[in-house]
């Protein structure tokens, strides 16, 4: 082998790209990305339920009622003859799009206000930031059964109630780094050569802030998913007779001696998505913050 | 009288992808009272030397050969429990890198320095509270009666450092082994705590291994120095010696990359190409990939050159071996030679 | 800074907090779509019936000038009327606020009980069969909706084997023993989720700070490794632990909601969601400032704590 190929060679080794390390480093950590390969599947199974689940919804059938388990019926069927199985493939489709929807709505308005209040100080962050407090004042099921009291229980109501619930995570960890960013040589290179404010917020803060707010987000799509069936569960989520995974662990629960199969496999469904999440975001956290990898 | 011997001693971590030699078969000894410096760029297993004496190293690390003797013990040989006993902080003492990290927050730091007092000297709480606070005057904090019950955070890097540097000598250790003390700290403060340790280091007949990729330290406090290079002391030389003559082709390329050699401050400007991946070290002389003054087969294709005394001057280069280079006509003699291969 | 400053400090910042929670809490019935009169009664709303509630609560006033009146009631204790229940409110959640705190002072000792040593032992140990088996429990915990655990535990435990009593609820007052066999299976549920979050945090901590430069020192100089773990690392892995349990301690109460409507439970989690489903506002009103009250004091609560622990915050860099 010659010198000089050698020394190429070590180049190579020693500086892979950013998104390379990101990738070794997780794709290291065989939690994560269990997390990641379940979480593929429920987004597949989620799709494809139109094609895969083999009764509708909501389609009763007196003659199959509170029937266990069978090569008909995988998940059995509910006191009046639905089929577990195939609500519990479109309830996913409706816990998911009221997480996505709240979560997404949080995250668009929390780190808009938190750049900002990071951004510009003064009695800004401060107004915005005492509100984030006020809101942080209350558990997030307190703070969502609040706001139900005040619009009433509905489906994109749920996500409403969500995105307000959680705008002051995403704003305190925004916030957080776009104080430290704001003071960077290159932002102020930025306002020197006259770039204006949202598109310096925007094009130049926001990608950078991006990492932590992944950690967010996926954390926040787990906690929001427990909420949203919890509120479900409660009775002042989604309403019958869409298929909700909450509301259907609810009505099994009172005769779960006779027929276990309507409780146990909603509250299994609820867990999945829940679990790939939490790993997911555990990965991403210890991958973004190198300090505990290190052991 | 040499105060540690160390023989042939090599470390190993292992890693995902196979065994890494991170020091490899080092010999040298430290005197009674002498400070020796070790220098190199990172990487090169100056830091790992160093925690090795005292078997600090990282997890996945471990001592694989040789002897590391203090006071007729090998400390290669000890375990855990009895190095914690009876060497560390009482004969052996080690400080860091980062002052501002190296004491625990949620204590004072006059419980930081009891709590060393008390394991190994035997004195009770008030009569190590009252050296406790000698050594603080010692290492020139002012108001140590005050002081003592302040809690890190409250000090400065630099007298922070010298706390550091108190507790490391509170129980009078033989030598002490200071990783980049000064890296951390502001340019004006280096100097200062510099001073400190050369001062303590007579008043306490201590020897001190310093380990740095700073020159400007070594020129400024050294008596002896040794270069490492990919795991191997490539160079070992009294400090004058190794300005006047560097011997190596390593040290000469670091020599070179300073612009200015005597009164220098700059850090190891870089020298073209990477230090090698250990984990598949180069055969021949480690540093051949660089090496301007490749010599002969042996350099690409022998093994790890033999240690030779050039004018007291110990070097591992074929240059300096007879059969290799007829030209060199100084006085050669082979002073150690390490076993088997690579 | 000095001990009572620093608390002095801490409680004036709790004074605007509050302020802005009054008004949260206040426009909650003024968020309602149309009138709230109308959304209360439901299907039995006469224009009478809808006079009489507007006038009672006060909506045919300026809003400032209400909400003015609101406060000055809020402060001298007068929470308006419940109208499921036709009492004070201030008198109804005085009774079941004792209820839901019975059911989290039971909750916290046991879950501190678990949580944290098995986070130490998993992070002294990592990688071991410990650290494993926590960390499996741990994500479980994290991950399993509530009510779930708590049907899972009830069919088991009451229904199945019939060892404990399915719901209800039983004054520690009226008989110690049936009360507590009444609690065991709704705190067991509750726990589940903090001991899962308290000991995946005590677990990373701990990490976290055997990582430090200090650890290294400390050994460097001559300290056993107890002295090191249990005397320094657990002292201040402990610290960011305090924070969780302080939150989580506030955060049972949103798990009291579920346990409380499963199990049976005439406590203020119950309370709420009952008043929510049948839109009684003054009583949602009231349990919501009741809640965010008991949040705000366990959060002064634990910054006390942490400062106390932590030489760091006193001086005020917080």
């Amino acid at each position: 082998m010659s010198t000089e190929t050698d020394t190429q060679t070590d180049i190579e080794i020693d500086e892979p790209g950013p998104f390379h390390e990101f990738y070794e480093a997780f794709s290291e950590n065989r939690i994560a990305v269990f997390g990641l390969g379940l979480l593929a599947f429920l987004i597949i199974i989620t799709l494809l339920a139109d094609f895969i689940a083999p009764y509708s919804a909501t389609a009763q059938n007196y003659d199959a009622v509170l029937e266990g388990p069978s090569m008909d019926h995988p998940m059995g069927t509910d006191e009046l003859g639905r089929d577990i199985f195939s609500r519990v493939l479109f309830g996913y489709r409706i816990i998911f799009s009221i997480t996505v929807g709240g979560v997404m709505m949080a995250f668009t308005m929390g780190t808009l206000l938190g750049l900002a209040a990071g951004y510009y100080g003064g009695w800004l962050d401060e107004f915005l930031m005492r509100g984030v407090d006020v809101l942080m004042s209350f558990p997030s099921l307190i703070l969502a059964l609040a706001l139900i009291a005040a619009i009433g229980p509905s489906r994109w109501g749920i996500a409403l109630v969500l995105g307000i619930a959680y705008t002051p995570i995403f704003a305190r960890v925004a916030r957080s780094e776009s104080v430290s960013l704001s003071n960077e040589a290159f932002i102020r290179s930025l306002e020197v050569r006259g770039v204006s404010t949202p598109r310096i917020l925007i094009a130049h803060m926001f990608p950078n802030v991006l990492g932590p707010l992944i950690v967010t987000v996926t954390l926040q799509l787990a906690f929001g998913i427990l909420t949203t069936a919890t509120l479900s569960f409660l009775g002042v989520g989604v309403q019958p007779p869409s298929p909700s995974l909450g509301l259907m662990l609810a009505d099994g629960k009172d005769i779960i001696g006779r027929a276990w199969w309507m409780s146990l496999f909603p509250g299994v469904a609820i867990m999945l998505p829940v679990i790939a999440f939490n790993t997911i975001g555990d990965g991403l956290r210890d991958t973004f913050d190198p300090k505990q990898v290190r052991n | 009288m040499a105060r540690l011997s160390v023989t042939d001693l090599s470390v190993t971590y292992r890693t995902g992808d196979g065994d890494l030699t991170a020091v490899d078969r080092v010999t040298f000894d430290i005197q009674d009272n002498e400070i020796f410096g070790i220098v190199g760029e990172s990487g090169c297993g100056k830091s790992t030397l160093g925690d090795s004496f005292l078997q600090l190293l990282d997890e996945n690390g471990s001592i694989s050969g040789g002897s590391i003797v203090y006071d007729g013990m090998d400390l290669a040989a000890m375990t855990d429990r009895e190095l914690a006993d009876e060497v560390r902080g009482n004969k052996i003492s080690m400080i860091f890198q980062d002052p501002n990290a190296s004491l625990d927050p949620v204590y004072t730091v006059g419980q930081q320095l009891v709590e060393t007092i008390t394991k190994h000297l035997d004195m009770n709480k008030k009569a190590a509270r009252e050296r406790a606070i000698e050594l603080l005057d010692d290492v020139g904090i002012p108001d140590p009666e005050d002081r003592i019950d302040n809690y890190p955070h409250s000090f400065s890097g630099g007298q922070l450092q010298r706390i550091v540097i108190a507790i490391a000598l509170s129980c009078e250790p033989g030598l002490l082994i200071a990783d980049e003390p000064t890296t951390g700290l502001d340019v004006s403060i280096q100097a200062q705590i510099l001073d400190l340790l050369e001062e303590l280091a007579e008043s306490h007949e201590t020897s001190i291994v310093m380990i740095t990729h700073d020159l400007g330290v070594v020129a400024e406090i050294c008596d002896r120095v040794g270069v490492m290079y990919a795991g191997n002391m490539v160079e070992i030389a009294p400090i004058q010696q190794l300005f006047d003559a560097p011997r190596h082709p390593y040290t000469q390329a670091l020599l070179d990359s300073i612009p200015e050699r005597h009164g220098m401050k700059e850090d190891l400007t870089v020298i073209p190409g990477h230090p090698p991946d250990l984990r598949q070290p180069p055969t021949g002389c480690r540093y051949n990939p660089r090496c301007d003054q490749v010599c002969g087969m042996e350099c690409e294709t022998g093994d790890v050159p033999p240690t030779y005394d050039v004018e007291g001057t110990d070097v591992m280069c074929y240059l300096y071996d007879e059969g290799v280079n007829e030209a060199y006509e100084g006085p050669t003699n082979i002073v150690a030679e390490p076993g088997g291969d690579d | 800074m000095q001990w009572y400053e620093y608390f002095l400090k801490r409680v004036l910042l709790f004074i605007p907090i509050m302020w802005g929670v009054s008004i949260f809490v206040f426009l909650i019935v003024h968020l309602v779509p149309g009138s709230p009169a109308v959304t209360m009664l439901g299907a039995q709303a006469t224009p009478e019936l809808v006079e009489e509630i507007e006038r009672e609560l006060g909506l045919h006033r300026p809003m400032p000038v209400q909400y003015v009146e609101w406060l000055a009631g809020v402060l001298q204790g007068d929470l308006g009327t419940s109208y499921s229940n036709r009492r004070p409110v201030a008198s109804v959640l005085a009774e079941r606020f004792w209820v839901s705190l019975q059911l989290v002072l039971m909750t916290f000792p046991v879950a501190f009980v678990f949580a944290i040593p098995l986070g130490i032992a998993a992070a002294m140990k990592k990688h071991s069969k410990v650290d494993y088996a926590s960390m499996g429990i741990g994500v479980i915990g994290v991950s399993i909706p509530t009510f779930f655990s708590a049907v899972l535990l009830m069919t088991v435990f009451a229904v199945w084997l019939g060892w404990l009593p399915v719901s209800g609820y039983v004054s520690p007052r009226e008989d110690l023993l049936e009360s507590i066999r009444h609690m065991i299976l709704p705190v067991t549920s509750m726990a589940l989720v903090a001991i899962a979050v308290m000991m995946r945090m005590m677990r990373s901590s701990m990490l976290d700070t055997v990582g430090e430069e200090y650890i290294r020192f400390l050994k460097a100089k001559g300290m056993s490794r107890r002295t090191i773990m249990l005397g320094h690392a657990l002292k201040n892995s402990f610290i960011p632990v305090i924070t969780i349990m302080g939150l989580q301690f506030g955060y049972m109460l949103s798990g009291a909601v579920v346990i409380e409507e499963i199990f049976a439970i005439p406590g203020l989690g119950r309370t709420i969601l009952q008043a929510v489903l049948q839109r009684d506002y003054p009583l949602v009103q009231g349990s919501v400032l009741l809640i965010a009250l008991w949040f705000a004091v366990v959060n002064l609560v634990t910054d006390l704590a942490v400062a106390y622990l932590d030489p760091r915050i006193m001086e005020g860099d917080s």
